[in-house]
């Protein structure tokens, strides 16, 4: 709405900061470290077709069903996980609103409050407790993208559109993708300024966090002054602004480079594989570099109208997802749900063909792929289709399927996440134990 | 670089442009088609001075040369810039915050410009700034919102912006009390450049037509539906609402005004006669098949699915923003039409006839409906038509309080019978515009107030935009218990 744009000059002011280039050969003599473990959610938007999901069979030799397919070659690095429920994303006793539940519910594990107000609630998501710790190390704690806007305001199913987020910095606070793979690009990369001597990189560094400190001193001032629902809005400004100051800090003892071959995105392709594509290396670039340790990336809106004639369905992807099970709405669906497949199968080849200390990035990475309801049909919220590609530095014992009981929190997984990222938790929403069979090395 | 080609050198001021090719192919061509590889576009050649652009010399307002300044400049330089950034009266605290970096800047062996751009820099990440900051002092209960607080609301109401020099200034000297002087600052901004935030950031909310750019259409079915023409709805309706801002026409012209904008493009798209060029042009119009925003294209488009139209999703449509009686959602497991029968085997009409016959859907699709049935001469992408693929259309319909039409003129007979429900429905739309918040139980008497005087005077839009400005909600804060005005 009206104040949007004014984000820009924050952005502006991050974007801005400079990598000082150090001598681009000091990682080879850098001290060997243990590579440090990726996060990665990738949701699948408005369920999938369970059929063409789940395999038949647990253990090692499942059989990969169509959807699953493109990742077949990858066998040994992807684990499937069936039985996680979604239960938060219900309705109990909301009423309407389903998708717009999935979404806020599927990394928080914590049923959203309906509202179109600002008094919106949800709770912290797996992905940004990860990243409060992992985070440290990096330039971007996390990064939050999709290939579909969903930064609308009023209403969207029923709910707040500001609830179209996965990622949630705290109960209160969504984190709204970046779609446009150029603005992406350059707060990735900054300006990439490399003229200027250390001395003047020095000053630079020195006036920013002087600006700073006078923003954080002005928003001291004002706070006193404020209601409770401005209170907050400053008080997530005061925290933007406190991190852009520890970015700076970091940017001086960082060696961040352009890898070769990647340029300057121009804007956002119409066509979904390009985009998604697109998205997925600068991902993993993000990764590559230790820009970020922490990303999620709605693929498209939860419950969204797009259409896909790429893959040969020209209708909006909601409206067919009620498909009363007519076969030829159900293949059309299945049809996005493996199109959408084959662009993550992109990114599973991307990650495996780049070194990484000892291994891969792949091997260093536990990347979740997955929707927050099967059937969109009946909006079955009951088993999450799931699967892990990586195995975080043989943390994760990947290639099988194994099956919880119907219905065991979702967020019970995201414990288990935590802990194989070595943030462990005790309590996430609606978890009530782990997963330890995760683990199971 | 130039590959043999002509460079031309053109003069072109500073903004958006856009840049068109056309390749002349001879017929004896043979082989793959050839297509334009890349369009390269350099300069700008002859620069301008810094000390000579606009920029700098609305900046370093002392008049100096690069480089000449002293250090008492950066006092003159600072207190306007910081006083309209803030839109308010500055301290001396603050302003000495924003000296002191250019002191810092100056110390480290830098340029007094470079002072200068972190000093604004600084201004620009400033709360202060960022924020349209209104105070809640402690345990103060509901109050009148101050006079620079009344600018502020004003300028982003109507501008979407922050106020100017004039509008600051009579804030300042407690002028905006003067309700005379309060309404004639907002004539002056609606007639002012300006003014046109208002016509296209309200009708883009409103009507949903914002939504046009993220749109996306069956290729195959709507080959003519591309970024130029999705341009081009969307300027007729900014255009045609702007129009009746500022001509302040009756509000009840959204509905049925018989004119609009169009250039030579749209006017193919709509089978009108006689416009040539890019620019667009006002155009009378019969109001048979068109007339008001409900016919136009860009409203048509965003209330159609990619491959075909739907009743429902224009009758919701309808229902929404201009009756003011949004339907609940629907129930999850709902049946689907059959996307390939839909004008084939069987219409569209037929299918949400037999949908209707299930009381569980019948109680909203029953009001939904027949509205939609009604614009269904127009396509998805809001051209006319009179056929459904190769079903004869029937465009007839019953409202649930059993009145009945056939086709859009007098479906739009109806609803402008029914002025006092829109005149509520855009009422309520605008004030939460231009609250920037959800409207609640408690504005309803300002709502009702406002509706009662458009109708009063002639439905005239000016008296839509001073209602809004007088009324409670827009000069009043709850205070600091109630958790203050969300923003």
């Amino acid at each position: 709405m009206k104040h949007l744009p004014r984000r820009t000059f924050l952005r502006g002011l991050g974007a801005s900061i400079s990598l000082p280039f150090l001598d681009a050969m000091l990682p080879a003599f850098a001290p060997a470290t243990p590579a440090p473990i990726r996060l990665m959610y990738i949701y699948a938007p408005t369920g999938m077709i369970p059929g063409a999901w789940y395999p038949t069979t647990t253990g090692a030799d499942f059989e990969f069903q169509r959807i699953m397919k493109p990742l077949e070659k990858f066998r040994k690095d992807i684990l499937v996980i069936s039985g996680l429920g979604d239960n938060p994303g219900r309705a109990l006793g909301d009423g309407n609103g389903d998708h717009a539940r999935a979404v806020a519910s599927y990394l928080t594990g914590a049923h959203p409050k309906k509202t179109l107000g600002a008094d919106m609630r949800c709770g912290i998501s797996v992905d940004q407790i990860a990243a409060r710790s992992l985070g440290k190390q990096t330039k971007f704690a996390s990064l939050e993208v999709t290939c579909e806007d969903s930064r609308q305001a009023g209403e969207c199913d029923s709910y707040s559109c500001a609830y179209q987020a996965i990622s949630w910095k705290s109960e209160t606070q969504p984190l709204p993708p970046e779609m446009n793979p150029r603005l992406l690009f350059e707060r990735l990369f900054g300006d990439l300024d490399v003229s200027g001597t250390p001395a003047d990189r020095k000053n630079q560094n020195e006036y920013r966090k002087s600006i700073l400190d006078l923003a954080l001193h002005d928003t001291q001032r004002l706070k006193g002054t404020l209601g409770a629902t401005d209170r907050r809005k400053l008080d997530e400004y005061f925290t933007s602004v406190r991190e852009l100051e520890l970015r700076i800090d970091k940017a001086s003892s960082e060696t961040h480079q352009l890898p070769t071959g990647l340029a300057k995105p121009d804007g956002i392709p119409a066509n979904f594989a390009e985009h998604s594509r697109l998205i997925f290396d600068l991902l993993t670039v993000a990764m590559q570099t230790d820009i970020t340790h922490v990303a999620t990336f709605m693929l498209a809106r939860e419950g969204g109208v797009r259409p896909y004639p790429e893959c040969g369905v020209p209708e909006a992807h909601h409206s067919i997802s009620h498909h009363g099970n007519k076969p030829e709405l159900v293949e059309k669906i299945t049809k996005i749900q493996c199109y959408h497949m084959e662009q993550f199968a992109y990114f599973v080849e991307r990650l495996g063909s780049i070194a990484d200390g000892d291994g891969s990035l792949l091997d260093h990475s536990a990347i979740v792929y997955g929707a927050s309801m099967a059937d969109p049909n009946k909006h079955d919220h009951g088993r999450c289709p799931t699967l892990v590609a990586g195995n975080a530095c043989n943390r994760i014992r990947s290639g099988r399927h194994i099956a919880y009981p119907e219905g065991t929190p979702m967020a019970n997984f995201h414990l288990s996440m935590l802990d194989i990222v070595g943030v462990p938790t005790d309590r996430l929403g609606d978890s009530n134990g782990e997963l330890n069979l995760l683990a199971d090395v | 670089m130039d590959r043999g080609f002509d460079s031309p050198r053109l003069f072109v001021t500073q903004g958006p442009h856009k840049v068109e090719t056309e390749m002349v192919v001879s017929p004896e061509l043979k082989g793959p088609k050839p297509y334009p590889e890349f369009i390269q576009i350099r300069g700008p050649f002859a620069q301008t001075p810094p000390e000579k652009t606009a920029s700098y010399q609305r900046i370093f307002v002392c008049g100096h040369a690069l480089g000449q300044h002293t250090p008492e400049c950066a006092r003159r330089i600072l207190t306007p810039l910081m006083h309209r950034a803030y839109r308010r009266p500055v301290s001396s605290e603050e302003l000495e915050g924003a000296l002191r970096l250019v002191r810092l800047v100056r110390s480290r062996g830098d340029s007094f410009e470079a002072g200068i751009r972190i000093a604004i820099e600084a201004m620009l990440i400033s709360p202060n700034f960022l924020f349209r900051i209104e105070r809640d002092p402690a345990g103060e209960s509901p109050r009148a919102v101050s006079g620079v607080e009344l600018a502020s609301r004003l300028s982003y109401f109507l501008w979407s912006s922050m106020p100017d020099d004039e509008l600051l200034g009579l804030a300042e000297k407690g002028k905006l009390r003067d309700p005379e002087i309060l309404h004639a600052q907002v004539r002056r901004m609606i007639s002012d450049p300006k003014g046109q935030a208002l016509a296209a950031n309200f009708s883009g909310q409103w009507l949903q037509t914002r939504n046009l750019d993220a749109l996306q259409r069956d290729a195959t079915r709507f080959p003519e539906f591309d970024a130029e023409l999705r341009d081009l709805m969307r300027t007729e309706t900014e255009m045609f609402f702007e129009a009746v801002v500022k001509e302040d026409r009756s509000v009840l012209d959204l509905l049925d005004g018989r004119f609009t904008f169009v250039n030579e493009l749209l006017a193919g798209f709509y089978g009108i006669q006689g416009v040539t060029g890019r620019e667009f042009r006002r155009v009378e119009l019969d109001g048979h098949q068109r007339a008001g925003v409900l016919t136009q294209a860009s409203v048509l488009t965003v209330s159609s699915y990619p491959t075909r139209t739907s009743p429902v999703i224009r009758g919701k449509w309808l229902l929404e923003n201009i009756l003011n009686a949004p339907p609940p959602p629907p129930p999850p497991d709902v049946p689907l039409l059959d996307e390939k029968a839909a004008g084939t085997t069987v219409s569209v009409r037929q299918q949400l006839e037999q949908h209707r016959v299930n009381p569980a859907c019948a109680g909203c699709h029953s009001q939904m409906d027949p509205l939609g049935f009604g614009l269904e001469n127009y396509d998805a992408i809001g051209r006319w038509r009179t056929m459904d693929g190769k079903f004869p259309l029937d465009v007839s319909g019953v409202l649930p309080d059993g009145k009945t039409f056939s086709g859009p003129e007098e479906l739009r007979a109806i609803l402008r019978a029914d002025f006092a429900r829109f005149v509520r429905a855009l009422t309520e739309k605008l004030l939460t515009y231009a609250l920037g918040r959800g409207l609640e139980p408690y504005d309803r008497p300002a709502v009702e107030k406002i509706a009662r005087d458009v109708q009063r005077n002639g439905f005239r839009f000016s008296q839509l935009i001073d209602s809004t400005v007088d009324s409670i909600p827009f000069r009043m804060r709850r205070g600091a218990s109630e958790g203050g005005n969300p923003k």
